[in-house]
């Protein structure tokens, strides 16, 4: 029982993001994939959540080919939370909740007393119940990720993919999102998080996943995983993995920038994050 | 290490659920519920019903102000004489009224008050799907330049003299209309290095320039050609007017509306989710891509057969969806028909103020509608501006 990708390759403008990734990602449990920045962790969440197609390779789910299902069928199957900044802030909590719905109804389909209380489930869960009838575009970053995740859950995937949770979120809202993605996996989710923060990583993942320029570097339990060399080797930082003296996990301290020379930078990628004239905001 | 990190995981019994517990404490006071919660909540009677309430008042007001829009105008008609020519005609009864009474009701007013009533509606519709495809709210087919471009389509085929192209050239001049709107905006967004989203602003200067060129291009070909009054033709086409439309203008309006606007209809679910964002609407089985062309191009269709009976009518489009969403919210479902229902209305009442306020002299049924619209879209847009 897992999400098994193999040789999955993607490019974009000419440019390979996804290099031939092959993993397994336990069910039951959360994987965090971890990486620097353009490692190819949101596009591989894309991949799996078919937004975007790859060009090759092969994503099965417990066997079974993501592929070659309808494109509703695998939304019931795989629901991806994003940072969506993109999201109508017109949508009050409960409408955005109920668009996770959109896989099960037809075009003529109604909500049912089963989907409303699936709806009302999920924001329970997320503690978002109290504000269903505010409006998204006034709710804290905490409390729009919450919604994200509440839509994610009322899809009734078996697959939930989440997109940087813990992105612009204070600390006590980390965790509660980190606590939830977790309580999902323990009730049977297969959960990938793609995770910026390696103590997050270390403190919540079943199993963890390192990208870096598009291919998997390492993959295991997190406690094997990230070792001192992995974390200088791929981000180019000197740190040292401690016992966390509460939780017995591993806690990454990081020092400073490498001393030794960093992992160098894909010209293509430099290239890609070349300066672009920024608007002052 | 690796070992002891291991050892620790092992020796936890709950796993990861209690592994991180430390952290949880002081435990945040919205802590989540558990997924068990889900049985024991009430559910809610079903939501559609106010929706429905709307939909069949503004149903009867609009059954209503066909009639009594058809009693308006110079020549006195009662309502029980519009019942009677339309019972007449449907087959129900023997001709009561006097031959012209009941031309002025049955060949005069009642196809022109239809045909508004049809292209209200489907200005609304189209208007309410382009600004959620387009993620827009200062989308409709006016502003993005369809109209301009469908104008030039039709008056091209009326000069050519082939009459029953009409609605397919309009059609044609819509589509093209749209394509170089967003082409143009994209690669203005593109330029200022915001990638190819597509700011709502830049958008609609696209369709500025893109109507002022088609527009122009109408005005010129009314003028090379035209025989009498071009002046009047070319204000009729830039500011739509409903004068001489017959029966004919209702059939292809109300063709259109209906194999167009039925899918349109059917894609609620589909352009809630674009609400969410490319890839959010992706995430939920929505084949993004493919749902934009149809949509736009049915949009654009529709649009076409509009303008080839009213020429460019603006601000329907853009003001009605705006008005309903405040009573109904975003959902589409409710949405669409609603946004129809109102736009026939209200452009069954613009025109009948168009065609009676200055009597005998007719007002094109446009200036009514940018009287009332470009406040309202002032107003829109000084709202964008703030939260864009």
């Amino acid at each position: 029982m897992s999400l098994d990708l193999s040789r999955v390759r993607f490019d974009r403008a000419g440019r390979t993001i996804i290099d031939g990734v092959d993993a397994t990602l336990p069910h039951g449990a959360l994987t965090a994939l971890i990486g620097p920045n353009g490692a190819g962790k949101s596009t591989l969440l894309h991949l799996i959540a078919a937004v975007e197609r790859a060009r090759d390779g092969e994503l099965r789910l417990d066997g079974r080919s993501l592929d070659g299902m309808r494109r509703r069928e695998r939304a019931r199957i795989v629901a991806l939370a994003e940072q969506q900044a993109e999201v109508d802030g017109r949508l009050t909590v409960e409408a955005s909740v109920a668009l996770g719905r959109t896989p099960h109804l037809g075009a003529f389909g109604v909500a049912g007393p089963r989907d409303r209380a699936i709806i009302d489930g999920a924001l329970a869960a997320v503690g978002a119940a109290e504000f269903a009838q505010r409006h998204l575009d006034s709710l804290s970053g905490g409390e729009r990720q919450r919604v994200t995740l509440a839509r994610a859950i009322a899809q009734e995937p078996t697959l939930l993919l989440a997109d940087e949770p813990t992105n612009h979120l204070d600390l006590g809202s980390q965790f509660v999102a980190l606590d939830l993605l977790a309580g999902l996996a323990r009730d049977g989710l297969t959960v990938v998080a793609a995770l910026h923060d390696l103590s997050h990583a270390a403190a919540y993942a079943d199993h963890v996943v390192v990208l870096a320029s598009g291919r998997v570097v390492a993959a295991g339990p997190p406690a094997e995983v990230l070792t001192s060399e992995l974390v200088h080797d791929v981000y180019g930082v000197r740190a040292e993995v401690l016992t966390h003296p509460l939780t017995g996990r591993p806690l990454i301290a990081v020092a400073s920038a490498a001393t030794s020379a960093p992992v160098p930078i894909p010209l293509s990628a430099a290239a890609g994050a070349a300066p672009t004239p920024h608007r002052g905001s | 290490m690796t070992a002891a990190g291991r050892g620790a995981n092992a020796a936890t019994p709950a796993g990861r659920g209690g592994a991180p517990a430390p952290y949880r404490d002081p435990t945040p006071p919205e802590a989540p519920a558990g997924l068990d919660t889900l049985a024991a909540l009430p559910t809610r009677p079903a939501r559609g019903g106010r929706a429905l309430a709307w939909g069949l008042l503004l149903a009867a007001v609009l059954a209503a102000s066909v009639i009594v829009a058809v009693t308006i105008g110079p020549a006195p008609i009662a309502p029980s004489d519009v019942f009677a020519s339309i019972a007449a005609h449907l087959g129900f009864g023997e001709p009561t009224l006097s031959t012209i009474r009941d031309g002025i009701v049955w060949e005069l007013r009642m196809p022109r008050v239809l045909t508004a009533a049809v292209v209200g509606a489907g200005l609304a519709l189209c208007g309410a799907v382009m600004q959620a495809v387009t993620r827009n709210t200062l989308a409709d087919p006016y502003l993005l330049g369809l109209s301009s471009g469908a104008s030039v389509g039709a008056v091209v085929v009326i000069v050519l003299g082939v009459g029953l192209l009409l609605p397919l050239a309009a059609f044609a001049g819509a589509l093209a209309a749209l394509v170089a709107t967003l082409g143009l905006a994209m690669a203005a967004s593109a330029r200022s290095g915001r990638g190819a989203r597509l700011d709502p602003t830049t958008t609609v200067l696209a369709g500025i320039a893109v109507s002022s060129v088609f527009g122009a291009i109408t005005s010129l070909v009314i003028f090379w050609s035209a025989t009498g009054d071009s002046y009047r033709e070319i204000l009729n086409w830039l500011l739509g007017s409903l004068a001489g439309t017959d029966w004919g203008s209702v059939a292809i309006s109300g063709a259109a509306l209906v194999v167009v606007g039925v899918p349109l209809l059917a894609s609620a679910r589909t352009l809630d989710a674009f609400a969410l964002g490319e890839a959010g609407a992706a995430a939920l089985g929505v084949h993004v891509a493919r749902s934009r062309v149809l949509l736009l191009g049915g949009t654009a269709l529709l649009t076409g057969a509009l303008v080839a009976v009213s020429g460019s009518i603006g601000f329907v489009g853009l003001v009605l969806p705006h008005a309903v969403r405040l009573v109904t919210g975003p959902g589409h479902r409710a949405l669409l028909p609603l946004s129809a229902l109102a736009g026939a209305i209200f452009l069954v009442w613009a025109d009948t103020a168009a065609r009676t306020l200055f009597d005998p002299r007719e007002l094109p049924v446009g200036i009514i509608t940018a009287l009332v619209g470009g406040p309202v879209f002032a107003w829109l847009l000084l709202r964008t501006r703030r939260t864009a």
